[in-house]
């Protein structure tokens, strides 16, 4: 098990990252994510590679945790808007965020935008550049109806990123 | 929306980096598709500069994951909850 964790911690953890960003986050959902694997060992079928199985129970965990991490946002701002009636909540304004980060952070911040089915589609696709049969893998579907999701998700993700291009004078 | 704007649509969006003499041809006189175009080549560079953003290196031990496992494993063992109460006793 050890030198499975130690092959495949890296990758796992290059996915978990690009989808939180947070070192210590990206640590603890890939001790969860082997957690899971080695005492679900028994249920791999070898029809699909370790690694493929791997990124889905990754995928699977981040967007538990980014279901998590939205719910406590939106009950620390209700209840900012209950007991704190005179403060605004300070949720960061994404262009400025944009603005002080630059180029790669506008990207970040558009991703995060995104919801997580078109998020896993733009990581997997486009920045780790797996090829449409793994990720169809991954994710369960046909090639076909990959190619079509990642269609969309680009589309979805331009939309997005536009507005924050601008604002750092990246588009005109 | 013209066939020529939906097919360069097509074309954008399944992630072309380069258009066809045809499409070319037609973004020279559309306005929409310079704008559609503009933010493709924009996508790309903003990809480029998230892809060569170095990603950190996993600290997480191999000894946590281990000793979680063995933790997780004594907790699921019949009657676990019972052994405290024993050896007190």
């Amino acid at each position: 098990m050890e030198e499975l964790y130690l092959r495949y911690r890296q990758p796992v953890f290059r996915i978990v990252y690009r989808s939180t960003r947070n070192i210590d986050e990206a640590e603890d959902i890939v001790q969860d994510v082997f957690l899971k694997a080695f005492e679900r060992l028994h249920t791999f079928r070898e029809q699909s590679r370790f690694s493929t199985w791997l990124m889905r129970i990754a995928l699977n965990l981040c967007t538990d945790r980014a279901r998590m991490r939205q719910r406590r946002q939106e009950l620390l701002e209700r209840e900012a808007d209950h007991k704190l009636a005179w403060c605004h909540p300070d949720a960061p304004d994404p262009i400025e965020t944009a603005q002080q980060n630059a180029f790669h952070e506008a990207f970040y911040t558009a991703l995060n935008q995104l919801p997580d089915h078109h998020r896993q589609l733009i990581i997997l696709r486009d920045l780790e550049e797996m090829d449409y049969e793994t990720i169809a893998q991954i994710l369960g579907a046909s090639v076909g109806a990959v190619k079509l999701r990642v269609m969309r998700a680009r589309r979805a993700f331009k939309a997005k990123l536009e507005p924050l291009l601008r604002a750092i004078g990246e588009l005109e | 929306m013209k066939r020529l704007c939906r097919e360069l649509e097509r074309h954008l969006e399944s992630g072309a980096e380069h258009l066809p003499d045809a499409l070319r041809a037609h973004l020279a006189g559309c306005a929409k598709c310079q704008r559609a175009w503009r933010l493709h080549q924009a996508y790309q560079r903003a990809l480029r500069a998230a892809q060569s953003e170095p990603t950190p290196a996993c600290e997480l031990p191999w000894s946590r994951v281990q000793a979680q496992l063995a933790a997780r494993a004594v907790s699921r063992r019949p009657f676990a909850w019972l052994r405290p109460a024993l050896a007190w006793a």
